[in-house]
Parts: C-alpha cells; sequence; structure tokens
C-alpha cells in the first residue's frame, strides 16, 4: 500500500505530473483498499444526513487513479446523488478548489488527501484524510526522553491516540496529542471555530516541548519547523521507519530572512493570488494598503500554478508575495528570477520591525499583524543593501501609478524626453522600459548612433522546431 | 599638552599656510607606534578645553561619560617653529605657529585600508623605515599608493639604536645601510615618476627630507641640525656644509680639510664627514653610557652644551642615555621641523592635487576652489571614512574640507559614488548636523571649519556608503573615489546559533561594512553571509569586531576559506549550443580567454563599459590585438557590469537580436558570478555568440526562456574550451638570519612556494622573498617559525591571480580537488560537470 503523498506545491507547473513514469505512482488502490482507505461508509453517512445532492470530489493529482472507484463506489451507495471529480486543482490541491466547485453547481466538496484545512467561504467540506499503515510501536521506541507534543500528519491522525499512549507508558515525559479540530461537515458561516490542529499545554509554553512529527517529509513539516519555536523538532517517516531530529529549521530561517532582504530591495511587487480561502481577499486588500503605505508599486496577478517561465515574462516586478494558504505560501525554489515571498516577510521587509525570529503563516494572524504594524515612514532615508552592496534609496513611486516622483525645481511647461515623462508620470513600468536597450521598433526620438539598418528580407528557417530544415546534424 | 579653547583652535584652523595634514606609512614592527607615541606625548596635543571652556562641551554630557572611542583618528599637534627655522619657510604670514593634523590609522593599520583612506585626505607622508632592513613589502605598496595619490614623502629611518647595540653596525656599515634605504625609496618614488606634478618628490638627507633616529630612545636628527652647530663651529655657510655631511665626502682632523677621497695624498685614511661629524658624538654617548662610564658621559654632554638637572645626573645606563640623547636631539623637533618645513599646506598641495582628486572640468567653480583651498569657495568635502561612533550604531563621516567652508546647519548635496552631475541619482540634499573635531577620545564641536582641515560630520551617515563627496554647488562633480589595494582573497562564513540574532548579525555586518572599506559582504542564495578580506589575520580582526561591537550576538564562525576565480586557457573545442526550456531557441557559442593584460586593464577601469564604443574598440585593437570590428560588437562586460568577461555578439543579421540582448546581458552577468566548474566568479573570459535561433513569436523567447539558456551555453562553451581555476598569489617577504636561508627555501617549497629573491643585507641577516599561494597561507606563520625556531617572520601581501595548470575534469589533478571540494562545500552535486551536460545536439 502505498502513500497519499504530499499535495502538489503551488510552485509546480504540472510538467512533474506529465513526466512521472510508473515507478513512482502508485497501483490503484483495490476495491477493499478504497473502502478503507477512503472512508467510504463514513462518506456516504455524512453526505446522507447532510441531505446533499451534487457533491463534487476532489482529488491531489496522485491519488486521481482511484477516482473512478471511489466515485463508483460511491455512488453505488448513494444512487440519487450527483457526483463529479475535480481533477488538475488551478492552485495548491491542499485547498479546496471552490470554484470548480461551483461550477458544477456542488452543494458539497469532499476533499481528499492531504490538506491544509483552509476554509471555505461558500460551500461546505468535508475532508477525507485517508488512513495510512503505521508501526506505532516502532515510533514510540525510537523516540527519545522528554516532554513532547505530538502531531501526526492527516494520514496517520487515526493513530495519534495509540503513539501517545505508547509514549505515556514509556515515560518518556509529559505527553500532549494534537488534535484534528475538524467538525464532520465544515459549513462556512455556521462554525464559528476554524478547523486545524490544536493541542492543549497545560499553561506551558510550547519552548519546553519537543514536537514529533509523524509523517513523510513535506511542506506541512516545512510549516511546523517555521512556525512553531519548540525545544526540538522530531520527525518519523513511517514508511522508512525512521526517526530523525530535524536540524534544518535555521538555515530554512536563514534562507528566508535572505528573502526578506530582498524583498526590501523591491520597488515593484507582484502580488500572486495562490488560494481560494477564505480571507484571502482580505489579506490582499490588507497588503495592497500596506504597500500603499510604503508608496510602493504593486500589481495582481493570477497565474494558476506558479512556474518560473510565467514569472519571468514580468521582469519589471522585483518581488513576488504569495497570498496561499499556509502550507503553500513558501516557494523554496532558487530558481525565479525575482524573490517570491510570504506576506508575513512583505510585512517585515517593509516595516522597520525587528524579526524576533518568529513566522507567521495563518492568515488571521496575518491580518491583525499587518494592520498593527507601522511601514517605514522616514521614506527619505535609504537603506544600506547587502545583497548589491549599494545604498537603496526608496523610489517613490505612487501606487496609483501617477502624480509620483517629480521635479520640485522643475519650472519648465513642456514635458520633454523620456526620463522627462517618466519622472512626471512616476510610473514604474515606464522607468523600467527606459532601462532597457531594447525598446520596441520604431523607438520615438531614438537617438541611438546604431539606428539599426533596414535588413533584406533573409529566408528564415522551416520545419519544426527540434529539427529545423537544413540544419546540420550529427 | 595644551588646552585650545574653541575660539583658539578656530584661529589655527584658519591659517591655512601653517596646516600640515600628514599621514604615517610604517609597518608595525618599524617603530610606527613609539614614533606617534614620541609625537604625541612631546609636542603639544590638541585637547579641548576642560568644561566651561567650549559651550558646545555640556550640551553632550552623555558622550563625555562614555567616553567616545574611536577606532581611527586625527591626532592634531600645535607645534611653534623658531625664527632660525622659519628661514626655511616660503609663507611666513602665518607666524610660527603650526597645527599638524597626524591621521593615525591603528588597528590592522599594515593592512593598509585605513591607511589609503587617510592618504586621500593628506599631503604628505611620513614615511618610517626600519635602519637595518629597509621598506618592507608592506610599507611599499602603501607608499605607492601615497605616490599615486600625490602626497609627499618624507622619511624617517628608525631603529638606529637596534643597528648599533644589536647588530653592532660600525659607523661606515651604518652609513651603506642609510644610503641604501635612501636609495631604495629614492627608486621606489622614480618608478612612480608618472605623477610629476608634486614637481620632485625625491628624498634625501642633504634637503632634509630623511631623518635619522631612535624613536624608542627618544631621538632623532635631520642633517639640518647638524649643519647649525657646525656652521658656526666652522664658520662655513649652512647650505654648504649640509652638502658636506653626506655622501662621498671626508674630513681630515688633522689638516681640518676637506676632500671627497677616503685617503688623502700621503694614502692616509681619512674618515666620511658623516661618520665623523654626525655619528661619531652619537655613537660616543651610546659607548659611555652604556658601558657604565657615567663621568666621561657627563663630561662628553657638557662639551656637547647639553644641560642636565641634577635629576636626570642620578640616572644610570639606559635611562641616562635616554636623557642625554633626547636632550640631545630631540626627536619631536626633529621630526616637526622636517614635516612643517618640508610638507606642503594644503594650500600649496591642493594647487597641484586639484585636477587629481576632482573628476569635473579642471576650470568650473569646485575645481577654482578646490585648487585655491578657498574658505569662500562652494564647499567640497570629502568623507574618506565612516567612524563608528561609541554605540556602534551611527557613524562619523570623516574626511576633509577641500573647498568652502562647512558648518552645523548647512544644507549639503551628498553625492555617492554613482551620481551624474545633472542626475537626482545617488543625491541627498541634507542639513550637517554637528561639525566636530575629533581628538583622540574626545570631540568639540565647531562653529565652522574652512577649507584645507580635517574634521568630522554628524547626521549625515545614512546617506553615505563607504565614501563620498559632498557640495554646496549643484554643478559640482565627485571627487575622486579611494581605490583600494586589497583584494578579497580569502573569505569567511559567520551565522548565528539562533535564528532571533539573524536581523542583529546581519546590522552588524551592514556597519562593519560601511565601516571599513576593504571588507567585502556578500550573501548567498541560501542565506548564508561570507565576509572576504585579504588575508587570515585581517579576517579574524574583522570577525572579533563584528562580534564585540557591531553585532553584539554570538556568531558562528566557518573555516575561512580561498576564492578562486574560474576561467578557459583556449578556445572552446566546438561550437556549443544550447536550447531553452521550450526548444524553441537556441544559442550558438564559442568562449576563449582574455589576455592577462586585458584583464587587468578591464579591472582596473581603463577598459570600461562606459564612453565610446567606438574609442574603446579601437584602444582595444591598438593594446591587445583584438579585431576593431570584433571589439565594436562588445554587449556587455561582467560580472556588475564592469568585470573582466566580454560577451561580444559575432553574429550578423539575426532577427529579433536586439530584443533578446539584455536578456543575454542577464544571463551573463548571473553566469559570470558562478562559473559552471566551481560555482566561483569568472574572470577573463571572452564569449562570442556565434549564431542564435529564436521564435518568431515574442512570449516564447522571453526572458525565461532565453536567460537560462544562456547561462547553459556560457558553461558548455567554457567547459569545451579547457575550463580551469585562477588562485590568489601572496608575496612574501621573510626576514631571518642568513643561516635559515636554506630553511626557509624548503619551507616554501613545501608549500607550493616559489623563492624569487634572496636578500643578504649584512653578514647576520637576509630578506627572502617569494610567491605563495593564498591556500597554503593558512598556519604559514606559525610553520615557518617552528621551522626556524621562531627566528623568521613573515609579510604577506596579495600580489597577483595565478592560473592553475591541469585539467579539471581529470579526477586525479588537485584542480579536481579543489573544485569538488568547493562544490561540496555549496551544496551543489560533488561532480564537476563536462560540457556534455549543458550543450546539446
Amino acid at each position: 500500500m502505498s502513500d497519499l503523498k504530499a499535495p502538489v506545491a503551488v510552485d509546480s507547473d504540472g510538467s512533474e505530473a506529465i513526466q512521472r513514469t510508473g515507478v513512482d505512482s502508485r497501483p490503484a488502490a483495490t476495491r477493499e483498499e478504497a473502502l478503507e482507505l477512503y472512508e467510504i461508509q463514513h462518506t456516504v453517512d455524512m453526505i446522507r444526513s447532510g441531505g446533499y445532492t451534487r457533491v463534487a470530489l476532489q482529488f491531489p493529482d496522485e491519488l486521481l487513479a482511484d477516482s473512478s472507484l471511489v466515485s463508483t463506489l460511491l455512488q453505488n451507495s448513494l444512487p440519487d446523488v450527483c457526483l463529479c471529480t475535480l481533477a488538475d486543482t488551478s492552485l495548491g490541491s491542499c485547498c479546496v478548489d471552490e470554484v470548480a466547485a461551483s461550477h458544477n453547481g456542488a452543494d458539497l466538496i469532499v476533499h481528499y488527501g492531504r490538506t491544509c484545512l483552509s476554509l471555505t467561504s461558500r460551500i461546505p467540506v468535508f475532508y477525507v484524510f485517508g488512513r495510512e499503515p503505521i508501526d506505532t510501536m516502532d515510533c514510540v521506541e525510537k523516540m527519545p526522553k522528554g516532554d513532547v507534543l505530538v502531531v501526526c500528519d492527516a494520514p496517520y491522525m487515526y493513530k495519534i491516540g495509540e503513539i501517545a499512549g505508547g509514549l505515556r507508558r514509556r515515560g518518556v515525559g509529559s505527553v500532549v496529542e494534537s488534535r484534528f479540530d475538524v467538525p464532520g461537515v465544515y459549513v462556512p458561516g455556521a462554525e464559528k471555530r476554524r478547523p486545524g490542529r490544536v493541542w492543549d499545554l497545560e499553561g506551558r509554553p510550547l519552548s519546553e516541548y519537543n514536537i514529533l512529527f509523524v509523517g513523510q517529509e513535506s511542506l506541512t513539516l516545512t510549516n511546523i519547523l517555521l512556525t512553531q519555536r519548540c525545544r526540538t523538532v522530531f520527525s518519523y517517516d513511517p514508511l522508512k521507519r525512521v526517526l530523525r531530529e530535524e536540524t534544518m529549521a535555521n538555515r530554512h530561517l536563514a534562507r528566508r530572512y535572505h528573502m526578506v532582504q530582498r524583498a526590501r530591495d523591491a520597488d515593484t511587487i507582484g502580488i500572486i493570488v495562490g488560494t481560494q480561502a477564505t480571507g484571502y481577499l482580505g489579506l490582499i486588500e490588507a497588503l495592497k494598503t500596506l504597500l500603499r503605505r510604503a508608496r510602493k508599486k504593486f500589481y495582481v496577478f493570477t497565474v494558476g500554478k506558479l512556474n518560473v517561465a510565467k514569472l519571468a515574462n514580468f521582469p519589471e516586478i522585483n518581488a513576488y508575495v504569495l497570498v496561499a494558504c499556509p502550507e503553500n505560501s513558501i516557494v523554496d525554489s532558487k530558481e525565479f528570477f525575482a524573490p517570491v515571498v510570504t506576506p508575513y516577510e512583505l510585512l517585515l521587509a517593509v516595516s522597520q520591525r525587528e524579526w524576533s525570529g518568529d513566522y507567521v503563516t495563518d492568515f488571521g494572524a496575518l491580518l491583525s499583524e499587518i494592520e498593527n504594524t507601522s511601514v517605514v515612514e522616514d521614506d527619505d532615508v535609504p537603506h544600506y543593501s547587502l545583497i548589491t552592496g549599494k545604498l537603496m534609496q526608496r523610489r517613490h513611486v505612487d501606487a496609483q501609478g501617477s502624480g509620483g516622483e517629480r521635479e520640485e525645481e522643475s519650472t519648465s511647461l513642456v514635458v520633454g524626453v523620456d526620463r522627462e515623462i517618466v519622472r512626471y508620470l512616476g510610473s514604474a513600468g515606464a522607468e523600467y522600459l527606459l532601462s532597457r536597450s531594447f525598446r520596441g521598433l520604431g523607438h520615438d526620438g531614438a537617438e541611438e548612433e546604431e539606428q539599426t539598418e533596414p535588413m533584406v528580407a533573409v529566408e528564415g528557417k522551416s520545419g519544426i522546431a527540434r529539427a529545423y530544415a537544413r540544419e546540420p546534424r550529427d | 599638552m595644551v588646552n585650545f579653547n574653541t575660539g583658539q583652535i578656530h584661529d589655527l584652523m584658519s591659517k591655512v599656510d601653517n596646516i600640515r595634514n600628514i599621514s604615517v606609512i610604517a609597518h608595525v614592527d618599524h617603530g610606527k607606534s613609539t614614533v606617534i607615541d614620541c609625537l604625541a606625548t612631546e609636542v603639544s596635543t590638541i585637547l579641548p578645553a576642560k568644561a566651561g571652556g567650549g559651550r558646545y562641551m555640556d550640551t553632550h554630557a552623555d558622550e563625555q561619560e562614555r567616553g567616545i572611542t574611536i577606532k581611527s583618528t586625527v591626532i592634531p599637534m600645535y607645534f611653534k617653529l623658531s625664527d632660525d627655522q622659519m628661514e626655511d619657510i616660503s609663507t611666513k604670514e602665518h607666524g610660527n605657529g603650526f597645527l599638524i593634523n597626524l591621521v593615525n590609522s591603528p588597528g590592522h593599520a599594515e593592512l593598509s585600508s585605513e591607511v589609503t583612506a587617510a592618504l586621500r585626505i593628506t599631503d604628505g607622508a611620513l614615511v618610517i623605515v626600519d635602519a637595518i632592513t629597509g621598506m618592507s613589502v608592506q610599507t611599499e605598496t602603501m607608499f605607492h599608493q601615497a605616490l599615486s595619490e600625490l602626497v609627499k614623502p618624507v622619511v624617517m629611518i628608525n631603529r638606529i639604536d637596534h643597528a648599533m647595540l644589536k647588530a653592532e653596525f660600525s659607523q661606515e656599515k651604518l652609513y651603506q645601510s642609510f644610503a641604501r634605504v635612501v636609495e631604495n625609496v629614492n627608486f621606489s618614488i622614480s618608478a612612480y615618476q608618472g605623477e610629476e606634478a608634486t614637481g620632485n618628490p625625491i628624498v634625501s638627507p642633504e634637503l632634509g627630507t630623511v631623518a635619522f633616529g631612535s624613536a624608542l630612545h627618544g631621538w632623532a636628527f635631520t642633517l639640518r641640525q647638524f649643519a647649525v652647530r657646525y656652521s658656526k663651529q666652522f664658520g662655513i655657510n649652512r647650505t654648504k656644509i649640509i652638502e658636506k655631511l653626506w655622501g662621498e665626502n671626508y674630513f681630515n682632523a688633522t689638516t681640518k680639510e676637506w676632500s671627497t677621497k677616503s685617503a688623502d695624498t700621503s694614502g692616509n685614511r681619512q674618515d666620511r664627514a658623516f661618520n665623523m661629524l654626525v655619528l661619531d658624538p652619537i655613537y660616543k654617548i651610546y659607548e659611555l653610557a652604556m658601558n657604565s662610564r657615567k663621568d666621561e658621559a657627563l663630561a662628553f654632554a657638557a662639551k656637547l652644551d647639553i644641560a642636565l638637572t641634577s635629576e636626570e645626573r642620578d640616572t644610570t645606563s639606559k635611562a641616562l642615555l635616554k636623557v642625554i640623547m633626547h636632550k640631545f636631539l630631540p626627536a619631536a623637533e626633529a621630526l616637526m621641523e622636517m614635516i612643517c618645513i618640508h610638507l606642503p599646506s594644503p594650500k600649496k598641495a591642493q594647487l597641484y592635487r586639484c585636477d587629481y582628486l576632482y573628476e569635473g572640468p579642471t576650470d568650473d567653480e569646485s575645481a577654482t576652489g578646490i585648487r585655491n583651498c578657498d574658505p569662500n569657495g562652494p564647499l567640497m568635502f570629502y568623507v574618506s571614512k565612516l567612524l563608528p561612533a561609541s554605540d556602534m550604531r551611527r557613524f562619523y563621516a570623516f574626511g576633509r574640507v577641500f573647498s568652502g567652508t562647512v558648518s552645523p546647519g548647512m544644507r549639503v548635496r551628498i553625492q555617492g559614488p554613482d551620481y551624474v552631475p545633472g542626475n537626482r541619482k545617488d543625491l541627498h540634499i541634507k542639513p550637517i548636523q554637528r561639525t566636530v573635531f575629533m581628538v583622540g577620545r574626545g570631540v568639540t564641536d565647531l562653529d565652522h571649519c574652512s577649507a584645507g582641515n580635517i574634521v568630522s560630520l554628524v547626521g549625515i551617515d545614512q546617506f553615505l556608503l563607504k565614501s563620498g563627496t559632498l557640495t554646496t554647488s549643484d554643478t559640482a562633480h565627485n571627487m575622486k573615489t579611494i581605490k583600494f589595494s586589497v583584494s578579497p582573497v580569502m573569505q569567511v562564513a559567520v551565522g548565528v546559533q539562533d535564528p532571533k540574532n539573524l536581523p542583529n548579525l546581519l546590522e552588524g555586518l551592514k556597519r562593519l561594512s560601511r565601516s571599513d572599506p576593504c571588507i567585502h559582504v556578500s550573501v548567498s542564495e541560501s542565506g548564508e553571509y561570507t565576509i572576504a578580506g585579504a588575508g587570515e589575520l585581517y579576517l579574524e580582526a574583522c570577525l572579533s569586531d563584528l562580534e564585540n561591537d557591531y553585532a553584539r550576538v554570538p556568531i558562528i564562525i566557518n573555516c575561512p576559506v580561498v576564492n578562486y576565480y574560474e576561467t578557459v586557457q583556449a578556445t572552446s573545442s566546438l561550437t556549443c549550443m544550447s536550447k531553452s526550456a521550450n526548444k524553441h531557441n537556441r544559442i550558438y557559442m564559442q568562449a576563449a580567454p582574455i589576455s592577462d593584460e586585458l584583464t587587468k586593464a578591464i579591472e582596473e577601469e581603463e577598459i570600461n563599459p562606459h564612453g565610446d564604443a567606438k574609442e574603446r574598440a579601437r584602444r582595444m585593437a591598438n593594446d591587445f590585438e583584438w579585431d576593431s570590428n570584433e571589439a565594436r560588437k562588445i554587449w556587455c562586460f561582467a560580472p556588475d557590469d564592469k568585470g573582466p568577461n566580454i560577451l561580444v555578439n559575432s553574429t550578423a543579421g539575426i532577427q529579433y537580436l536586439d530584443e533578446i540582448k539584455d536578456m543575454c546581458c542577464g544571463g551573463l552577468q548571473a553566469a559570470a558570478h558562478s562559473g559552471p566548474c566551481a560555482g566561483e566568479k569568472i574572470r577573463g573570459c571572452r564569449f562570442n555568440i556565434m549564431d542564435v535561433v529564436l521564435h518568431a513569436d515574442s512570449i516564447h523567447r522571453g526572458n525565461a526562456q532565453i536567460m537560462p539558456t544562456m547561462r547553459a551555453v556560457i558553461y558548455a562553451s567554457m567547459l569545451s574550451a579547457k575550463p580551469t581555476l585562477q588562485e590568489p598569489v601572496y608575496l612574501v617577504d621573510v626576514q631571518c638570519p642568513s643561516s635559515l636561508n636554506t630553511s626557509i627555501c624548503s619551507v616554501f617549497s613545501h608549500r607550493r612556494g616559489q623563492v624569487i629573491e634572496v636578500n643578504t643585507h649584512s653578514s647576520s641577516m637576509c630578506n627572502v622573498k617569494a610567491y605563495l599561494p593564498v591556500a597554503e597561507s593558512f598556519g604559514f606563520t606559525a610553520y615557518l617559525r617552528s621551522a626556524t625556531a621562531g627566528q623568521a617572520f613573515p609579510q604577506m601581501v596579495f600580489d597577483h591571480w595565478s592560473t592553475m595548470n591541469g585539467d579539471v575534469t581529470d579526477p586525479a589533478d588537485k584542480i579536481n580537488a579543489i573544485c569538488r571540494a568547493i562544490r561540496k562545500r555549496k551544496g551543489v552535486g560533488e561532480n564537476v560537470p563536462t560540457y556534455g551536460k549543458y550543450h546539446e545536439l
């Protein structure tokens, strides 16, 4: 029985899914396995009791192979319910794809696989985490002594009590287990609590605890490493049956802090919509306000799943901020031409707050952080950037794109050549265009000596791109 | 010590003819600190008047309490010349009181960064040289910098006591040793004769620009002092006798006749005048005093008109020696006299330094102001250094007023290194909060400070990076930015244990990097911070500053590593091609080496991306044997748009090529920072774009397609062009007893060193000069000491980059091993790729 894989990260361009070979993909589940793994009976009960009639089943890419089987099994038990399968989510597959579901007029979404437990705004959700086999005794025996908080990845959640009990019996110290605070069906508006991992440390600070994370290396683990300031994080991989001490947290944070520095140098920011989870619109608005206060130019992008080529099409953007669910917002890739930061990192970048080593990914917490933070008001003082090795002067670009930096001393009536226009308009885009050497054909007022002569037409290449005709072949 | 109130300081500062701004060039071992101590204690150091005197002092009581400690500073001194000495001063209208600003550079002074900063704001330099060993390599480097900055040198030959007592030099040998030092200095000067503006900077004892002495024993002299003494005795004109006191002039004590031969007509040996008249009394005092012949010593002192108090008469041996010598030839007096007479005033110096210092036209108001050192001209102020204040958070902008007058509250234009007149980039207009005069550990506020003086400004540090020009003239250009001679050949990675200290570390690094012009702080993609500097000792010193003063958090320091460059040794064996990710675009390229001369010319910015392309092409064709057509088709230099790698467009008639030019350049800029073999910077390579195939639709030939392709094809073309590494090499100077000569040579050969010169300068001592790869220098000092029982001490200066021979791809080769080690450190796959990885068919 293979694993339920990590959700496809939002920065994946899908090519991985296309190129994936048979070695990697798990064999489709058998009927018996599926009944257990996909909690068919429980799902059926939920749908029945809720009286839902159109249900969307959302599968992550790696579970897609089982979708028809699951759909058939459910349909068999629910002949009068209209089921449809959602695949290839436009954003991260850990988030509930509400838009796709509403295209089908669904009144319930069943989400399979790992989830970030983000909220939906309109359609109720029922989460099926799946159940993966685990040798709890092995895990318990390998855990060193010390007070511990047990956190399980979704597919292992059903065994958390067993693990915690085992640890208590071994007497490693005080053991606290986390719970998934998920209602059977999450109905937007009806629930006051937001679902998520909760734990009760009985008043002691987390810094006195170790964390035991049960599950494979994933964004969930990264998120815990970054956001939870505990003593040590241990991760137990049930597949490899290995317990290891996570030491990468500091390097992770150092790398993220480097991103903050790069974002600080940026004048033009791209806000990328990377989730549909409730609150993303509010967060985007908050970020816009923040950037306006910091007098930075911004643009909002929806590009679906991120990839390098998509973002590289906008070279005038100096940094991107990705508004995505907590587990998906950290893009840890060196490939991107411009840094991609999280909203919290952007907040650090534009404010003068001292970073305390904390890390916030939760929307609600972020919103209040943003509101409570003052941006750098003293616009005139440049900051010294270690990345460029120069003093960086903030460009006074008005967020509205006009009426920006003007020469106070200028008394000229006519706005002259390029540079003047840019100054007058204060447009970041126009300024970028100026810095390029190629500005399009027939550029007005071009005074370059090397005005290219019109060329005599020559015959170009013919054939297809992978091997043009008349091309030397080896 | 004299206390001056603010009014008196202002008075001194306004008499610009009587100001001398000087720096000290010396190797630490040669007694620099003793000389400075000697001057500072003997001469009236100017101290701000105590509380109540200065009206500004009380306002900054907090600073007084904390006791401002500043790393590098000025020692202002006041010295009064006698009427007799004034005869040699050409401009006398400002009286005989002189203000001497000695810009001291403590700390890692031997590593020249601080000295370089000091040279800019001074007009003269006191070069201190050891009587036995002569100029050290480091002194020589600094000396060359001084000459190129048009700073006039005077020399003090120090540690004569050492030569006399320890090395037991005879008088004639000592003279020979002096003559050799003078000759060396002048040789150095004549090698730099290109800069003739200072007139003739040759030093010579007859002119009085060479002093001899022992700072340790508190005495020094120039020939002038002896000439004064003997002109009375012999009744000969002072200027005439001074010539007789040096060189091939002999005096026959019996016949009382001068001659130019070492033997008289009857064949009797005659004594050199210098030995007999100058050295002999000194030797005698030493002999008598050190051998406890106290009465004779006292009698001899009386003969020389040295008046001793009864207390002084009670001293014995060394103390007595010091007392007598100090009274006989007071060091401070001799040096001050030499400085005041022979080093130029700011007014004199700026006349010829102006063209060198100022980047703008030679006839605008700022240039005129500088040339005339005009206190009423437009303000021209050069900030040579940012001095950290005691809290290590803010900085004083330390520098010199070259024209005009600076005062608190004045709004000035702060022009950074990237400022271009008429543009607003790198320009800030801000008021100066305070103008302070730094004296040792304290500061005094000044109402104003006029041209020719050295002061510090408060309140503008945020707008300055490391140096900069301040002015009040809208048309002013920048003053030339100082070139620092130190190359960052070694680097060390730093980090913190607790991530919450990261911001502190970062702030600390920023402060360190701003206050030290020779430190390169960089951040890698992975968020790792590295500090690069000139050598092991230097980095150690910086790291301790960082931990204790700037960051104030515990830091983790990794082992220092050497920086390499990647380069190629041949033209690519084939035309490499890479395709973009969407396979629709192709770039064909060949790489080839650039000659060493051109590489250096680009690094020294003689060949640069600015200016007329045709002019540059002509120079490259004439001086560096480039095809002038190709030289015209240079697209860019890299890294950082000015580095020693060139992208040449060798194609013709390719559609859309203009559109992707920026992207190609961007690709090279990125690649040049991290080469294919070990991820080190690329140096000395040219890349020829041979052909390009582009997709007709612009969205498919965007940045994301072109830049990575460009990088790949650069890697492919380098890897097919015999890639190798360049390693930094030190010039090492070892001074040791001659007997150890051979064992030192074998020490070098063990460490891949290459001995280039063995210089025996006395029967017992010799100097060994050798090249030593920086990679082999770790712990070299200790190794050498143990191999020579502590008798040899090396000095190391970065000299050049040396291309390593060998094959990067051969696993048995040393270069391959180096690459693998670097790759491992950087966390990229250990195996050096072959061109096949990037070249596509």
